[in-house]
C-alpha cells in the first residue's frame, strides 16, 4: 500500500493543515494513523469534556497548539448557571507535567485562573500565543505573569472576557527585552492603563500587526502609538474623543494618513461622532469594520463613513444605521461577505432598528454574502424569499427577531416558507438560527434541504415532536443542536439515540422532556454524558420520572462523567 | 389598551438606567412590544390564560395553535429572573452575548450632552455610587477650603482661571497669570498628581481633591510635595 518512507509521508501530510482532513487521513490505515498522529501539531477540541488531556498527549505527543472549548453556547445568554465547569487548569497541569512543548493555547468559554496563567508562563518555554474568548475567572495578575515570563510571546488576544482588573501594572511586566509581539488585544479590560508603558511597549515591537486598546486609552495616546506603529494592519480604538480644534487632533489626522497597511478597524468604545472623519483617509482600504461597540453614533454619520469603505468584506454594526443605512452599505460595499447587525436597544420599541427592508437591500447589493447575523424588529416571508434568491452562498444565516414569536409582519403567517426558501436555495448552509413564529413545517424543510447543516439554534418554535424528528432524521451532518422553549418531548429525544454519538452536543431547555426520558437515554448510551441541571435542587427532592427537565445538556465523550460537576448538575 | 401583565415582576428597563420618572412609560413601551401572539391578534382567551398560574408547560393535548399562543404568552411572563444587572428579563432572550449586554448597559446613562462641550453628569458605573463632581479645593496659604462643582468647567484652562479668580480675594498679589500657578489633584487611588495630562473628562472622573499653588521663583512645583507621594507620579507640569 505504501511505497514511500515515513519521512516522505510526513512531509506530504505537512501540507494538510485542516484538522478535518488530517482526521480523515488518520482513518486510512494504521500506518497513516501513526505517521499522522506523530506529526500532528494543532489539535482542536470542541468540548473539553469529550476527551482527557492524558489521552490527547498519548495520541499526539508532538502537539504544539491546542484549542479548547468549554461551556455550551447558550452559556453566552446566561442559560448556564455559574460554576458549571469548563476549567482549564487540569489541562494545563497535565500538559506541563508531560513536558508538552506548548506554543499556543486558544480557549473559548472556559474558566481560567491566575494560577493557570502563571503555570502556563512558567512551564512552556516556547509559549507564543494565548487567545481567550469569552472566558472568566482570572485577573490582571495572571496577565502580568504571562507578560513577565513568556519570553517569546507573540500573541495575547483577549476577546470579551470577564477579567477582574486589579489595576496593577501588568503592562509593565513585559520586560524591556520583549520585542516579539505581533498581536495584542486588551480591549475588554476595564481598568486604567499605564499609557507611557504602553507607548514604550509598542515602540519596541516592530512586528506588531494587531493592536486593540481598551477604553482607558485616550486619543492622545492613540496618536502617539500610531506614530510608532504605522505598520499596523488591525487596530481597535479605545477612546476617540477630542476637541476637533486641538493640536492632538490635527496631529492625528496626519498620523492616520501614514497608516497605509490598515485593513481592519474596530472598537471606538468611547467616541464622539464628529471625530470620525479623521479615519476617512484609511477607509478605502479597509476590509473589516466593527462599530458594534461604538455607542451613540447616529445613522447619518455611520453611512457617511461607510460610503468611503468600498472594499469592506466584513461589517459589524449597530441597528441605528437603519434600513436606509443598510441601503448605503448595499450600494457601497460590493465585496461584503459577512454582516452582523446588533440591536442598540434590545428591549425598546424599535426606533433605532432595522426591518426586512434593510436585509432585502443588502441581499440585492451584496451577492457575495456568506455570513449573516441580523437582529431586527420584524421579517416577512416575501423578504426572505428575495434574500434566498439573491444570495445563494450563505454558510451562516442567523436571524433574530426581537419578539421571538412574531409572525410575518405583513401576512401574519408563520415564517416557515421564508426560512424554507433560504435552506433550499443555500445548499452550503452550515449554521442556522431561527426566530419568529414557526411551526413544524420549517423543520420539515430544514430536514429535507439543509444537507450540510452542522449547527442549529431554535427557540419558541414548532408545534410538536415532529419538528425535532425532522431535523434529527434529515440533517446528516448536524453536530450541535440547541433548543429552548419548544414543545419537544421524550418521543423526539429517544427516537434515534445513536444519532447523538455522531454529534458534539445537544442542549434542550424549557422543553417537554422528562427525567424518565433522560434516564432512558443515559442508560442506552453509556458514551454520552447526560447532564441535567436543576436550579433549586428539585432533582434531589423529587425523583418523579414524570418531572419535566428544566435544562438538559448531553454530549459524547470518551472519558465518562466528569468529576468537577457542581451540585446542581446531575449526570445520569 | 392597558397591558399590565399581573404576574410579571416589576420591569426595570435596562436601556435607560435608573430614571424613576421614565419607569412607567418604559414599562408600557416594553410591554407593548412584548405582546404575546394571542393578544396581538385579538384572541381574548389567551389573555385570560395568563392569569392562570400554570406551571409553564403546555399540555400535550392542546391544539397546536393554542399551545403556540400560550407559549408566546409564556415568554412574556414566566422565566423571569434577576439578571446580573438586576434587570428582569426572559432568560436567554434576545440571544445577545452577556458581555455585550453588560458593555452596552454600562454605556446607557442619562442622556449626556455633547462630549466635548460638557462634562458628564454624575452617573452610576458598575453599581458603584455615582461619582460626586463636587471637589474640595485648597489654595496654598489660605485656611479656608472651598468646594466647587467640576461640571461647570470644560477644560483645565477654565478651571484654573476660575480657581485663581476665586482665591485672588484672599491674597494681595495680582497674579492672574496662569503660569504662576500650579494645579495638582488627588486621584481616586489617593495619589497626588499634576493636573493636565489626562483628557479633561478622564480627569473629572478621577479627581477627588484639588490644590492650587503658586510657583516660587519660577521653580515648578512637584505634585504632592505637601503630601505623601507615590514614586511614579512625576508628570510633566501643566
Amino acid at each position: 500500500m505504501n511505497y514511500f518512507p515515513d519521512e516522505v509521508m510526513e512531509h506530504v501530510f505537512d501540507f494538510v493543515t485542516s484538522n478535518r482532513d488530517r482526521n480523515a487521513i488518520s482513518l486510512v490505515c494504521k500506518l497513516w494513523y501513526r505517521i499522522e498522529r506523530l506529526s500532528r501539531q494543532r489539535v482542536f477540541i470542541g468540548n473539553c469534556y469529550a476527551i482527557s488531556p492524558e489521552r490527547l498527549i498519548a495520541r499526539f505527543p508532538g502537539v504544539k497548539s491546542i484549542t479548547l472549548k468549554g461551556k455550551p453556547h447558550f452559556a453566552d445568554f446566561n442559560l448556564v448557571p455559574h460554576d458549571w465547569g469548563g476549567h482549564v487548569y487540569p489541562w494545563i497541569e497535565v500538559l506541563a507535567r508531560s513536558r508538552v512543548n506548548l506554543e499556543e493555547l486558544r480557549l473559548k468559554r472556559m474558566v481560567v485562573t491566575d494560577e493557570g496563567l502563571e503555570l502556563i508562563s512558567r512551564s512552556f518555554v516556547n509559549f507564543k500565543s494565548l487567545v481567550l474568548v469569552t472566558c472568566e475567572g482570572f485577573t490582571t495578575d495572571g496577565l502580568a505573569a504571562i507578560a513577565a515570563n513568556c519570553r517569546s510571546l507573540k500573541e495575547l488576544d483577549l476577546q470579551e472576557n470577564e477579567v477582574e482588573d486589579h489595576r496593577g501594572q501588568w503592562l509593565n511586566c513585559f520586560p524591556e527585552s520583549c520585542t516579539s509581539l505581533v498581536s495584542l488585544n486588551f480591549a475588554c479590560l476595564k481598568g486604567d492603563i499605564n499609557l507611557a508603558t504602553l507607548e514604550r511597549l509598542v515602540a519596541r515591537s516592530p512586528n506588531l500587526k494587531s493592536l486593540r486598546l481598551s477604553r482607558a486609552v485616550p486619543l492622545e495616546t492613540l496618536q502617539k502609538i500610531l506614530v510608532r506603529a504605522p505598520q499596523l494592519v488591525d487596530l481597535g480604538v479605545g477612546s476617540f474623543v477630542h476637541d476637533p480644534d486641538s493640536e492632538t487632533y490635527s496631529k492625528l489626522l496626519t498620523t492616520i494618513e501614514k497608516c497605509k497597511s490598515m485593513r481592519s478597524l474596530c472598537g471606538f468604545l468611547e467616541v464622539a461622532a464628529y471625530c470620525l472623519p479623521a479615519i476617512y483617509p484609511i477607509c478605502s482600504s479597509l476590509t473589516s469594520l466593527n462599530l458594534s461597540y461604538a455607542p451613540g453614533i447616529p445613522g447619518s454619520e455611520l453611512t457617511k463613513l461607510i460610503r468611503h469603505c468600498r472594499k469592506l468584506q466584513c461589517l459589524w454594526i449597530l441597528d441605528c444605521i437603519g434600513d436606509k443605512g443598510l441601503g448605503v452599505v448595499a450600494s457601497s460595499c460590493k465585496e461584503l461577505q459577512e454582516l452582523r447587525v446588533f440591536p442598540s436597544d434590545p428591549y425598546g420599541v424599535g426606533n433605532a432598528s432595522v426591518t426586512e427592508e434593510g436585509l432585502v437591500a443588502i441581499s440585492r447589493g451584496c451577492p457575495k454574502l456568506t455570513s449573516l447575523l441580523y437582529f431586527c424588529q420584524q421579517m416577512t416571508n416575501a423578504a426572505l424569499k428575495i434574500v434566498a434568491q439573491n444570495c445563494r452562498n450563505f454558510i451562516q444565516f442567523r436571524l433574530c427577531i426581537l419578539d421571538p414569536t412574531k409572525p410575518d409582519s405583513s401576512t401574519n403567517e408563520p415564517l416557515d416558507e421564508g426560512f424554507g426558501a433560504i435552506v433550499q436555495s443555500c445548499k452550503g448552509i452550515r449554521r442556522l438560527s431561527l426566530s419568529g413564529l414557526l411551526t413544524d413545517q420549517v423543520f420539515y424543510y430544514i430536514g429535507m434541504y439543509a444537507e450540510q447543516l452542522e449547527m442549529l439554534s431554535i427557540a419558541f418554535a414548532a408545534d410538536s415532536d415532529k419538528g425535532m424528528l425532522y431535523v434529527l432524521n434529515g440533517c446528516k451532518k448536524i453536530r450541535k443542536l440547541e433548543i429552548m422553549e419548544c414543545p419537544f418531548g421524550n418521543i423526539a429525544l429517544l427516537s434515534d439515540v445513536g444519532k447523538y454519538e455522531t454529534m458534539r452536543s445537544l442542549w434542550m431547555s424549557s422543553c417537554e422532556v422528562t427525567l424518565g426520558g433522560c434516564k432512558t437515554l443515559a442508560k442506552k448510551m453509556p458514551r454520552l454524558n447526560v447532564e441535567i441541571f436543576s436550579e433549586n435542587n428539585e432533582m434531589e427532592n423529587c425523583i418523579d420520572d414524570e418531572q419535566k427537565v428544566q435544562k438538559l445538556y448531553l454530549y459524547r465523550t470518551l472519558v465518562g462523567p466528569r468529576k468537577d460537576a457542581p451540585d446542581y448538575v446531575w449526570t445520569l | 389598551m392597558d397591558l399590565q401583565l399581573g404576574l410579571a415582576l416589576p420591569i426595570h428597563h435596562p436601556a435607560i438606567g435608573s430614571e424613576p420618572n421614565d419607569q412607567e412609560g418604559l414599562h408600557k413601551k416594553w410591554v407593548n412590544s412584548k405582546r404575546c401572539h394571542g393578544e396581538a391578534f385579538g384572541e381574548r382567551s389567551s389573555r385570560k390564560s395568563q392569569s392562570l398560574a400554570w406551571s409553564g408547560r403546555p399540555n400535550e393535548d392542546d391544539d397546536p395553535s393554542e399551545r403556540r399562543s400560550k407559549l408566546s404568552c409564556s415568554m412574556n411572563k414566566f422565566r423571569y429572573r434577576e439578571g446580573a444587572e438586576g434587570d428582569d428579563q426572559v432568560v436567554g432572550w434576545p440571544p445577545i452575548k452577556s458581555w455585550r449586554k453588560k458593555f452596552m448597559h454600562g454605556l446607557q446613562r442619562p442622556p449626556r450632552r455633547d462630549l466635548y462641550h460638557n462634562v458628564r453628569p454624575a452617573e452610576k458605573e458598575d453599581g458603584k455610587p455615582g461619582h460626586n463632581t463636587f471637589v474640595k479645593v485648597k489654595m496654598e496659604g489660605v485656611a479656608i477650603v472651598r468646594k466647587i462643582d467640576l461640571r461647570i468647567y470644560q477644560s483645565y484652562n477654565s478651571l484654573k482661571g476660575a480657581l485663581i479668580a476665586m482665591f485672588s480675594r484672599y491674597n494681595r498679589d495680582d497674579f492672574k497669570d496662569h503660569a504662576s500657578y500650579t494645579l495638582t489633584y488627588q486621584d481616586k487611588e489617593g495619589d497626588w498628581l499634576l493636573a493636565g495630562d489626562l483628557p479633561w473628562l478622564n480627569f473629572v472622573e478621577s479627581v477627588r481633591r484639588l490644590e492650587i499653588q503658586r510657583s516660587r521663583d519660577g521653580n515648578q512645583i512637584r505634585a504632592g510635595q505637601n503630601h505623601t507621594m507615590s514614586s511614579s507620579n512625576i508628570l510633566r507640569p501643566y
